[in-house]
């Protein structure tokens, strides 16, 4: 699952979305109104600031082209099947931290992390996790006051007390 | 009042229980973020950024500074003992600092680190307190032209000596600069780039921007990393130098002191540029730079003094000018922005509270850092061989919750995981991002500066080049291109670690 992307052609197309990204900003200013450079308006700024990334992106571009990455940097860059694994619980984590509440979200996190991505016992990987989120729970939301979400688990708690 | 009586105004803020315990902390807490491999000062900081909120103004930032000079100092410890650098700027701390463990001085050697860290980092909260006041006097008469130069200047500085190619650190300086300007314009109250969402209002979230790019990139960066060397803890009878090595540590740590002072004003990567020249600058002074590299208490203690020197020096371009030197304390501006106080030359007559005691509370941090890292160094080992597997997600659930604390919103915490993707992403393709995150904190006011000086001069672009102010901060420009330039040819490549 590991990605390997040549370091040449990676660097390229960053570089190639950057100046993409400069261009569009450009546009978006552009249509807030640039005014004149005696009454600046509020897109005359970010405009300008945006033509300037888009052509240090285009920089950036050129030199992927004109040096090829020599010594450590000239093999592939690799994006690890751990990081791949890890940046999907997070984005799961962060959809579901307000929806299904901190501790569901984060009990699902914390196992999942340690046992898909790092290859632990589930048994073990549930048991840390039931730990972790109990003490981050007490900590955060008990003893520091930051009022964490109960989300689903909440409802489910009050329909079990019969609450509305 | 004269600076004196302002400063013992100051050890009366640091000093009250509250403000003790939450120094003690960020001390605690920073050290265990630069032992750890992968955190840095960035990362810890931008970690506890949220729970400063809650905090009074004094008490929050005393905290941060805590975490900033504790990363600093915490990071020799791995360097030492496991040659595994804590941040970047242990790297040369490794070379000869580890080279004395395997002499059987590790503990002689985290001696010499504390000792020097403790003597670099309150000699430059001296020279702090001393220039601060001058060179905010002398800022106040500069106009919004002179401010916009003197941003812009500090981003190019900042293009100019970082690690990265120039042209990439432009286009991420531009990248932070157009991030920033989301959310109300300051001047028109007009939407922009919000996209009908409301939650911009009032820009990116800066925590969720700070932690994603920082905190998460370099957990997935360092998911597979562990440590595989067992570290053996010394014993507090080893900690005592011999008195030939402490004679030897006595001039590098006053040049280190020095050095690190004078690099710690220059924006950019000050703390890590000036622990190379130390390193040079030792070597080429020693009767015997063939023990360079083998164990040299000079190559130990110079850089390391330099490193935590750069810690209050840092804070004048900060405090007086308002200009983050280095990413670190672009976090402690965050802070304060947040608590309603913004640094600049008025921040010593509207807030003096603010500045004398965070002032004397790094006095007081300093005091608390060799107390706590020398008996604590066995804690300290032991945390570093916490698996990665364990710490990672650990981390990375605190990071959720401090995003989420700020504001309760779940928005933000969409905006961590794509900035944990971008910032990851940009980092493998050798982007520095750290320019983008100063130029995120300086992009309002280098924007308001740039356009009421454009309404004043009546669109003549030319003002930005009037004025003595304007010529200063060009001079320094440069100053600084050529003393980089000059740098290179001199030094050459850094000393490998």
């Amino acid at each position: 699952m590991t990605l390997r992307v040549p370091a040449r052609a990676g660097d390229f197309a960053i570089a190639l979305a950057l100046a993409g990204l400069g261009l569009w900003w450009a546009w978006l200013s552009w249509n807030l109104g640039l005014g004149t450079a005696a009454e600046p308006g509020p897109g005359f700024f970010p405009f300008g600031v945006a033509l300037l990334m888009a052509a240090g992106a285009a920089g950036c571009a050129v030199r992927a082209l004109a040096h090829a990455p020599e010594g450590e940097k000239a093999g592939p860059v690799t994006i690890d099947a751990e990081a791949i694994k890890a940046g999907a619980l997070v984005a799961a984590l962060c959809l579901a931290f307000t929806g299904a509440g901190f501790v569901a979200a984060g009990f699902a996190f914390m196992a999942l992390m340690l046992s898909w991505v790092s290859g632990r016992s589930l048994v073990r990987a549930l048991v840390t996790s039931a730990i972790v989120v109990g003490v981050f729970w007490v900590l955060f939301d008990r003893l520091l006051g930051i009022e964490l979400p109960w989300g689903v688990a909440g409802d489910l708690v009050d329909a079990l007390r019969g609450q509305p | 009042m004269d600076a004196l009586g302002y400063l013992l105004a100051g050890f009366q803020t640091a000093l009250t229980a509250k403000n003790l315990l939450l120094c003690f902390q960020g001390c605690l807490w920073g050290t265990a973020v630069g032992v750890l491999p992968g955190l840095g000062p960035m990362a810890g900081m931008a970690l506890l950024l949220p729970i400063t909120f809650t905090l009074d103004p004094v008490g929050g930032v005393i905290m941060l500074a805590g975490i900033f000079y504790g990363a600093m100092y915490g990071g020799s410890t791995t360097s030492i003992l496991l040659r595994i650098p804590g941040e970047a700027a242990s790297i040369v701390t490794c070379i000869d600092g580890h080279e004395m463990a395997r002499n059987g001085r590790g503990g002689a050697a985290l001696t010499i680190a504390a000792v020097g860290s403790f003597v670099g980092g309150t000699l430059s909260v001296a020279g702090l307190m001393l220039f601060a006041p001058y060179l905010a006097d002398v800022m106040l008469a500069v106009g919004p032209a002179a401010e916009a130069v003197m941003m812009a200047v500090a981003l190019l500085i900042v293009t100019a000596v970082s690690t990265s190619p120039p042209v990439k650190t432009f286009t991420m300086i531009c990248a932070g600069l157009l991030v920033g300007s989301v959310g109300l314009d300051s001047l028109t109250a007009k939407p922009r780039f919000m996209f009908g969402n409301l939650a911009l209002a009032d820009g990116v979230s800066f925590v969720a921007l700070a932690i994603g790019l920082f905190g998460l990139s370099e957990l997935l960066m360092n998911l597979r990393d562990g440590v595989t060397e067992r570290p053996r803890t010394p014993g507090l009878r080893e900690l005592v130098p011999t008195a030939q090595e402490a004679r030897e540590s006595v001039g590098p740590t006053l040049r280190g002191s020095a050095i690190g002072f004078v690099f710690g004003v220059i924006p950019g990567v000050s703390h890590i540029v000036s622990t190379f020249v130390s390193y040079a600058i030792e070597k080429k002074l020693s009767r015997t730079p063939e023990r360079f590299g083998k164990g040299a208490v000079a190559g130990l203690a110079g850089p390391e003094t330099a490193n935590n020197a750069t810690t209050g020096s840092a804070m004048i371009p900060l405090l007086v000018l308002g200009i983050p030197a280095i990413p670190s304390t672009a976090i402690l501006l965050s802070a304060l922005q947040n608590h309603g106080i913004q640094p600049g030359p008025l921040l010593l007559t509207e807030h003096p509270e603010v500045f004398w005691g965070l002032i004397a509370s790094m006095y007081v941090g300093n005091a608390i850092l060799v107390v706590l890292n020398l008996p604590l160094v066995g804690l300290f080992v032991r945390l570093l061989r916490t698996p990665m597997a364990y710490l990672a997600p650990i981390v990375i659930l605190i990071c959720a919750i401090g995003v989420y604390s700020v504001n309760g919103s779940g928005f933000d915490l969409a905006v961590l995981f794509v900035a944990g993707w971008v910032g990851y992403l940009l980092r493998r393709f050798d982007y520095d991002i750290a320019p983008a995150l100063l130029a995120i904190v300086l992009g309002d006011r280098l924007e308001a500066g740039f356009r009421r000086a454009l309404t004043i001069s009546g669109g003549d672009y030319a003002i930005f080049f009037k004025g003595p102010a304007v010529r200063i901060f060009l001079g320094i420009l440069v100053a600084v291109i050529v003393a980089k330039l000059w740098a290179a040819r001199r030094v050459g490549r850094p000393p490998a670690p």
